[in-house]
């Protein structure tokens, strides 16, 4: 398969810009359903909470179902977040600073949260392989080039043949890593690859990992719009 | 022949030199004595503010919030209080204790502003020796059971006042996200900036149902009856195995090193001044002995040893040094007790600094300082006035007279 890929790549001239705009296409989609379930780890203590949702173009809703967080709802509309909170029975707008924080205690931010493409504000700067386990893959060096992504600068493990990412480090402009992310599972999902089980260390904090296990996934059903209001939330 | 009779009669001679020269020791003494009491006040004044507020003499914290406590983690509390307070109760070395609950947080008001907001759990009745409230509140009052208690740019930045209700919104020791709504039943001018930019006050129970947290605190803050038992208190402290007592200079951590680095560098500005003030004792009293080469000669001519000479120009530096080292000191102590009382107000300055100093700063007033300043004056005017008086005294008359 890796010579084959090797020499496909060859003489399709396939260029790092192909490479990144067929990972993105492969992330693509228009609506989806999902239930997670997510294991975070501080040092010895282990936080296991688990919720569901769905999306639709750039906005989603989830809700927490875990007896500790039951009942707190996010919406993300039209670039804004929102959170119900049941214990106050109202819905506060994060914005700013706060989109920076860490979403539920994970290593994930709201801001990683938010992002509907990660990977639309960068471009390939090298792309060379690699063998790992026998296996030839492609490390993908992206850069932003519109100055408003959340990491300056992307290294990420690419596997050509299912078009996913295995890994990917987050850089900032100083060169600092900070955050690692690594697919754990993928699942064939009409089509396509999309990775089930994805692990997160953010590591500007101590002892820190957080892992997402998508128990149900679905991608491209029919999807209200009503699900995604104000309204809906406050219900 | 009396040395000390013709000093005295020799510096009443040239009023204007002896004057002039008292002058730069009087400024010298003041100085010294003014600077030590501004200085020992603003650290002391920004070490109480870190002992009182933030770490007591020694801070008892679970092992893990201890190692990340910059970054307030709410989850790592202390569950079980009443063993450590009965420990607590028991030790003769504690004069009281306050429990703290510290949170990070965001406060969202009705205007649709939102901030960043840092929680701060007391219990008002308990701590009126660390944190009198009462004293703090400038709208409103300070009842806590009636809601929170805001400090006065957060609440001027967010545009809010006594009676408005706001959200605050913060982190369960679940991880998730939590907030209650409260009314603000107060201001409170804290007089630190960064407390006054960010401070919530809040009840016990206030604060843990924000948190979730059934019972418990983040630290326990322990004020010992002697600050010099620090280290024995913990020597015989028996606690938990998950808790950990550290002394507040451990805690401070860079903050330790800065108080005992400003003392070096305050040593040096003290040494500075004094070496400053000698040169110009120096200067004089060179000028004074080519200015007398003809009295040196007569004096030597009518049979003053060169012991003697260099006996009486020691002596009237030294007797000038102690006039002006003194009045000097008296005045720099003087001044110190009068800005003590009234106090030096530097709010439009600090506001900015996030560094724990409080907006007024009250020189200390410390009489060992007065002596300290006298001695170091008076022995560097006698050091000082010995080169020009070893150059007198090396004089031979007929060189001395030779000069006319």
């Amino acid at each position: 398969m890796n010579i084959a890929l090797i020499i496909t790549l060859l003489f399709q001239q396939i260029s790092p810009s192909k490479v990144l705009l067929s990972l993105r296409k492969n992330l693509k989609y228009n609506t989806s359903f999902f239930s997670a379930q997510l294991e975070i780890r501080k040092g010895k203590r282990v936080l296991n909470k688990s919720f569901k949702g769905y999306s639709k173009g750039e906005n989603f809703y989830l809700e927490f179902t875990n007896p500790e967080d039951k009942g707190v709802k996010y919406l993300k509309l039209k670039g804004d977040l929102y959170i119900y909170l049941p214990d106050i029975d109202d819905v506060v707008r994060l914005s700013g600073d706060m989109l920076k924080q860490s979403f539920m205690g994970s290593d994930l931010s709201y801001e990683d949260l938010m992002q509907e493409d990660p990977l639309k504000y960068y471009k390939t700067v090298a792309m060379r392989d690699t063998t790992i386990e026998g296996r030839i893959y492609f490390i993908l060096e992206l850069e932003d080039t519109t100055g408003t992504a959340p990491y300056y600068r992307v290294r990420m493990v690419v596997d050509l043949d299912r078009n996913i990412w295995l890994k990917e480090e987050l850089i900032t402009k100083s060169g600092r890593k900070i955050k690692e992310v690594e697919a754990l599972e993928f699942k064939n999902i009409k089509g396509k690859h999309y990775p089930t089980s994805i692990a997160m260390r953010d590591l500007r904090l101590k002892d820190s990992y957080t892992k997402f296990v998508f128990k149900e996934v679905d991608f491209d059903i029919p999807i209200p719009d009503r699900y995604f209001s104000l309204s809906e939330l406050k219900k | 022949m009396d040395i000390k009779k013709l000093a005295f009669r020799n510096l009443l001679r040239n009023k204007r030199r002896t004057l002039l020269t008292a002058l730069s020791l009087f400024v010298s003494g003041f100085v010294i004595v003014a600077l030590h009491g501004y200085l020992r006040g603003t650290l002391d004044a920004s070490k109480e503010i870190i002992i009182k507020l933030d770490t007591g003499h020694v801070l008892i914290t679970t092992k893990e919030y201890f190692e990340r406590r910059i970054f307030l983690p709410q989850e790592e509390y202390i569950q079980d209080l009443d063993e450590v307070q009965k420990i607590l109760d028991n030790s003769k070395y504690v004069d009281f204790y306050a429990l703290r609950i510290k949170a990070g947080s965001m406060i969202f008001t009705k205007n649709g502003a939102t901030k960043p907001a840092y929680i701060f759990a007391i219990d008002p009745q308990k701590e009126k020796k660390t944190f009198d409230l009462s004293e703090k509140i400038v709208e409103g009052e300070n009842d806590l059971t009636k809601g929170c208690v805001l400090a006065i740019d957060l609440a001027r930045s967010q545009r809010v006042k006594p009676g408005d209700t706001i959200i605050i919104l913060s982190r369960s020791v679940y991880g998730g996200l939590s907030a209650i709504k409260i009314p603000i039943s107060g201001i409170a001018a804290i007089g630190y900036a960064a407390f006054d930019r960010s401070l919530v006050i809040l009840s016990f129970e206030n604060a843990r149902k924000l948190l979730k947290m059934a019972d418990g605190a983040h630290e326990i803050l322990v004020f010992l009856k002697k600050e010099g038992d620090i280290n024995k208190f913990i020597r015989f402290l028996k606690l938990p195995e998950n808790l950990v007592a550290n002394p507040y200079t451990f805690v401070l951590g860079g903050f330790a090193f800065f108080y005992k680095f400003a003392d070096i560098i305050y040593m040096a500005i003290y040494i500075l001044i004094t070496l400053l003030a000698a040169f110009a004792i120096v200067n004089t009293m060179t000028v004074a002995v080519f200015e007398r080469m003809r009295e040196i000669g007569t004096l030597k001519a009518l049979g003053m040893t060169d012991n003697e000479i260099f006996l009486l120009f020691g002596l009237e530096g030294t007797i000038i040094g102690t006039a002006g080292g003194l009045a000097g000191g008296l005045a720099g102590l003087f001044t110190n007790a009068i800005l003590h009382i009234k106090g030096m107000n530097f709010e439009s300055v600090i506001k900015g600094i996030d560094f724990p100093f409080p907006y007024v700063i009250r020189p200390s007033v410390n009489p060992w300082i007065l002596l300290i300043a006298f001695v170091i004056v008076t022995s560097m005017s006698l050091l000082a006035s010995s080169l020009p008086a070893l150059q007198a005294k090396k004089l031979l008359p007929q060189e001395a007279l030779r000069t006319l």
